[in-house]
């Protein structure tokens, strides 16, 4: 694998506005495809943050151009955290995917996302022309998910080790784990179930809840168990970041023997 | 209004700065914010971006929020 060199690296804002914050890896070189890495949302987007660098990171060593970016409200990008809207961030993957198209003169555009990264790769792939998904544990119940937050949250408002007194409901209104996440947001995740899939698909789970069936069968989708499990959902693993090496082999090796 | 850069510095380029540059710079004083531990740049619920922001409004300094390492 080649080293890529840190000035391969290059921090920018794009889009309407310059709202959006992206990071660019490249390589030299004409190249066919390119990967747009969508980001997950509040701490799950802290956690993985290393490993998407490292994902880039490999994905460059291999000559495969990588575009990080952050959606409008989260990370480097402009916006209040509280703005985070689902069509929002959508309309930000279609954007980040012509961007990405722009800098590396790829035609194909694979999207690689991580839990809520993946539900909304999903979610864009049609408008956003992407030739494939990688999706990592993805959402596919978005009621599920408000519903683990929502436990989460409460969890930790009256976690001794965290607090000397419990956080009153109140207090901790409109936040998932100290991210502020509108009723309109919740509202759209609630309502989040993918369609069929319509590019072909892997999905990694390490949760061992996804079958083939579960993005129906209008592209193939490819189901690949990764282990260790994920520990997404464990209070005490919060502040721990999320790395996984068989990820970046299982996501490097996919694109590499993708069209 | 204010104009936000985001580069690379350092020996080796090997940081990753964003800086905030409000309009009636050059500012008297500059604060620069440190990434801390596991958050990167935009640190803990994405205080240095409120910050950053903050500072916008005051108009009190140029800010720089860097990573040192885990860009």
């Amino acid at each position: 694998m080649m080293i890529t060199s840190p000035e391969a690296e290059l921090p920018f804002y794009f889009g309407d506005d310059a709202a959006l914050f992206g990071l660019f890896h490249a390589t030299g070189g004409p190249v066919r495809k390119a990967v747009l890495l969508c980001p997950p949302l509040g701490q799950d987007q802290i956690r993985c943050h290393r490993l998407y660098r490292q994902l880039a990171n490999a994905l460059a060593g291999e000559g495969v151009p990588a575009l990080r970016f952050d959606y409008y409200g989260t990370g480097d990008s402009a916006g209040d955290s509280a703005e985070v809207d689902w069509r929002r961030c959508v309309a930000d993957i279609v954007v980040a995917a012509d961007e990405l198209r722009r800098r590396s003169g790829a035609e194909r555009i694979i999207a690689f996302g991580a839990r809520l990264g993946g539900s909304l790769a999903a979610a864009a792939s049609t408008a956003a022309g992407l030739a494939g998904l990688v999706a990592w544990d993805p959402v596919l119940d978005g009621s599920d998910y408000v519903s683990r937050l929502d436990a989460m949250q409460s969890a930790l408002r009256q976690d001794g080790q965290r607090f000397m007194r419990p956080r009153s409901a109140a207090d901790v209104a409109e936040q998932w784990l100290g991210f502020a996440v509108s009723e309109r947001l919740r509202g759209q995740i609630g309502a989040w179930r993918p369609q069929a899939s319509t590019i072909p698909t892997l999905v990694l789970d390490s949760l061992g809840t996804v079958s083939d069936d579960s993005h129906g069968r209008a592209a193939p989708v490819t189901v690949k168990a990764l282990q260790p499990a994920v520990p997404w959902h464990d209070l005490n693993r919060l502040e721990v970041a999320i790395l996984s090496h068989p990820l970046i082999q299982s996501v490097t090796a996919h694109v590499r023997a993708a069209a | 209004m204010t104009r936000e850069q985001a580069f690379r510095f350092g020996r080796a380029q090997h940081l990753v700065g964003i800086a905030g540059i409000p309009d009636n710079s050059p500012a008297a004083v500059g604060v620069i914010v440190l990434n801390a531990g596991l958050v990167h740049r935009i640190g803990p619920f994405r205080l240095h971006y409120s910050l950053h922001y903050a500072n916008f409004i005051t108009q009190l300094a140029t800010i720089l929020y860097l990573s040192p390492r885990n860009f």
